[in-house]
């Protein structure tokens, strides 16, 4: 029991490192060959 | 004067100092709030593990894992990593990019709602309240404990220390005095295990040791020793739902609450962010797994302590060369200070920011110009933060320690406020700011209320009617329908898309290269946790419960 609960627990942490990795590795990937999008603008209210 | 008292004095004095010195480089008021947006990675990681770790960790999980729950504990600092993790890339890159100063402001910004935004900025003041009011507790205990001073003396003077470290010096302050005092906790506790190991006969040993005897065997199960968490939790599917369930709850923290995710509004760019989540979720199950280890291996040479809470405390002073003791003690000092100092500094920001804005935008003829604006807005904050450490220090000198229960009720509070509203801030198109409001507030009355009530009327629900699922549930039904009736806005429709776009600073292909990379190794985490867990605990204890 104390070890499926232990390789659960790291199934867990891998399922969201792996969901991190892939999500930026698209968001940067798609950067590289976007153009279209802006730096957010400032807002000035301070 | 006994030389722990001397340490934590010198300790204090140090930190005071620092402060001061950083306090002369503060021009502005995001120089104040969000340390000027310039934070590397070793600051925000120091500031993520150091606003974390509290008193709470080192006697409230501490005196859990000594009385026999390490196995659900463990549970909740492992998934409290994966939210860590989760929430820098689905929630601390936009909230960034928002450019706001507090996460009331982002949440409001988001859905073009001012009212999204004071009542967020309630949550979050009460939340950090309640939360400083745990630290302040125990940093009243740690100190009457160890110096024999009055504990009233010990509160007050604790909170003139984290008052002054917060007024005087900001966000930026925070972070550099966290930072330190992170890499002071987390090298004492190092030391300190290692003393508290041989102390009690040697590490695997003592496992060995716990294991074997019937009276503590239990106290290294998965599921613990029957009814340490209450009278509810009785089977192994009960103890089990209450690791999960609270872990859900630490892993909201480690995702949004406003003492983690703040600190990315702090980070120099989203590489910054990404890199500090992992270090940070690694680092915070290290240190609670070795903490709440090392209070259990005192129960191989003092097994029924009358107040567990002081668990560390008396390892410290008992079976540790002087030093050593004084070294850890300051530690466990310098974590409560630290996370002292970051809500402390959050309750001023967002009271400046979110809930005096009015007036500090208002009378415009007698305001001259941004520095003005900036310099009102930093006095704001600065009185907000004085009246926070007065109240709290009359609540804690007129109430008696309840760590536990406080402690639990801020991260409850904040998943079942915040995290669905948080969620959904990124992730849905169709939620408007009146589903969000309703949420949030349905969320609000449903975990606050309800866990105030249920406490006061001596009622221990079972797990599954926990304050912080009863709160996430009112908060995703009232949500879906407070959305279902209104249409998004194209002011709304604009800010999450502003949010989701990706600041072409973040860009540089070198720095992407790098960010990936890091990524890459941290896909490994859960395997390194894995490795902690068999080599420090199951090997052992399977081994010892074989033989």
């Amino acid at each position: 029991m104390e070890i499926i609960i232990a390789a659960a627990l790291c199934i867990w942490l891998t399922f969201f490192s792996l969901w991190a990795y892939f999500t930026v590795k698209k968001d940067l990937s798609e950067s590289e060959t976007d153009t279209g999008t802006k730096e957010p603008e400032e807002r000035g209210t301070r | 004067m006994n030389i722990y008292l001397i340490g934590m004095l010198i300790t204090m004095v140090l930190f005071i100092v620092i402060g001061l010195i950083v306090s002369r480089k503060i021009k502005n008021a995001e120089d104040f709030y969000v340390a000027g947006r310039q934070a590397p990675v070793l600051l925000i990681a120091g500031s993520l593990i150091a606003s974390y770790m509290g008193t709470g960790l080192f006697m409230g999980d501490a005196a859990t894992s000594y009385k026999g729950a390490l196995g659900p504990m463990t549970i909740i600092a492992c998934m409290m990593g994966a939210g860590s993790v989760f929430g820098a890339v689905f929630f601390g890159r936009q909230l960034r990019r928002s450019r706001t100063f507090t996460i009331p402001e982002f949440f409001g910004m988001r859905f073009a709602s001012e009212p999204m935004r004071m009542l967020s900025a309630v949550v979050s003041i009460v939340t950090m309240t309640v939360y400083l009011l745990s630290v302040v507790q125990g940093l009243g205990t740690l100190m009457t404990t160890v110096t024999g001073v009055d504990y009233n003396i010990c509160v007050i003077a604790s909170a003139v220390v984290f008052t002054f470290i917060s007024v005087s010096s900001g966000s930026k302050g925070v972070l550099i005095t966290d930072t330190m005092m992170a890499a002071l906790f987390t090298l004492s506790l190092i030391v300190g295990i290692g003393f508290i190991a041989k102390g009690t006969g040697g590490y695997f040993e003592s496992i060995r040791g716990l294991a074997s005897d019937p009276l503590t065997s239990a106290f290294l199960s998965w599921t613990g020793k029957p009814g340490v968490l209450g009278a509810t939790v009785n089977t192994t599917f009960d103890v089990i739902l209450w690791g999960v369930v609270y872990g859900v709850v630490w892993g909201a923290v480690g995702m949004i609450s406003p003492w983690q995710a703040s600190r990315y509004q702090m980070a120099r760019s989203e590489h910054v962010i990404i890199k500090s989540s992992f270090i940070a979720a690694f680092g915070l199950f290290a240190l609670d797994f070795f903490a709440m280890i090392g209070a259990l291996l005192v129960q191989r040479v003092y097994p029924d302590m009358a107040d567990p809470s002081r668990v560390m405390i008396w390892a410290s002073m008992n079976l540790m060369p002087k030093i050593i003791g004084v070294v850890l003690l300051t530690g466990i000092l310098s974590a409560g200070i630290s996370s002292a100092t970051t809500f402390q500094s959050l309750i001023g920001a967002s009271i400046a920011n979110d809930v005096m804005r009015k007036v500090r935008i208002g009378h415009p003829e007698k305001i001259r110009g941004k520095q003005e604006v900036d310099r009102r807005n930093i006095r704001i904050g600065q009185a907000a933060m004085i009246i926070a450490a007065v109240i709290v220090v009359l609540i804690s000198i007129t109430n008696p320690p309840a760590l536990f229960i406080f402690m639990f009720m801020g991260g409850s509070m904040i998943a079942g406020t915040w995290m669905p509203v948080a969620i959904a801030s990124v992730f849905s198109k169709r939620v408007t700011k009146a589903g969000a409001f309703c949420g949030m507030l349905a969320g609000f009355l449903g975990t606050f209320v309800y866990k105030v009530v249920t406490y006061f009327a001596g009622w221990d629900p079972p797990v599954y009617l926990d304050s912080a699922l009863v709160g996430i549930a009112c908060n995703v039904i009232f949500m879906v329908i407070g959305s279902a009736f209104t249409k998004v806005t194209e002011e709304e429709r604009k800010a999450r898309e502003m949010i989701l776009t990706l600041p072409e600073s973040e860009r540089d292909p070198k720095e992407r290269k790098k960010t990936l990379r890091f990524m890459k190794a941290g896909c490994f985490l859960g395997l390194a946790v894995f490795a902690v867990l068999l080599i420090f605990w199951l090997v052992p204890y399977l081994q010892a419960k074989a033989g």
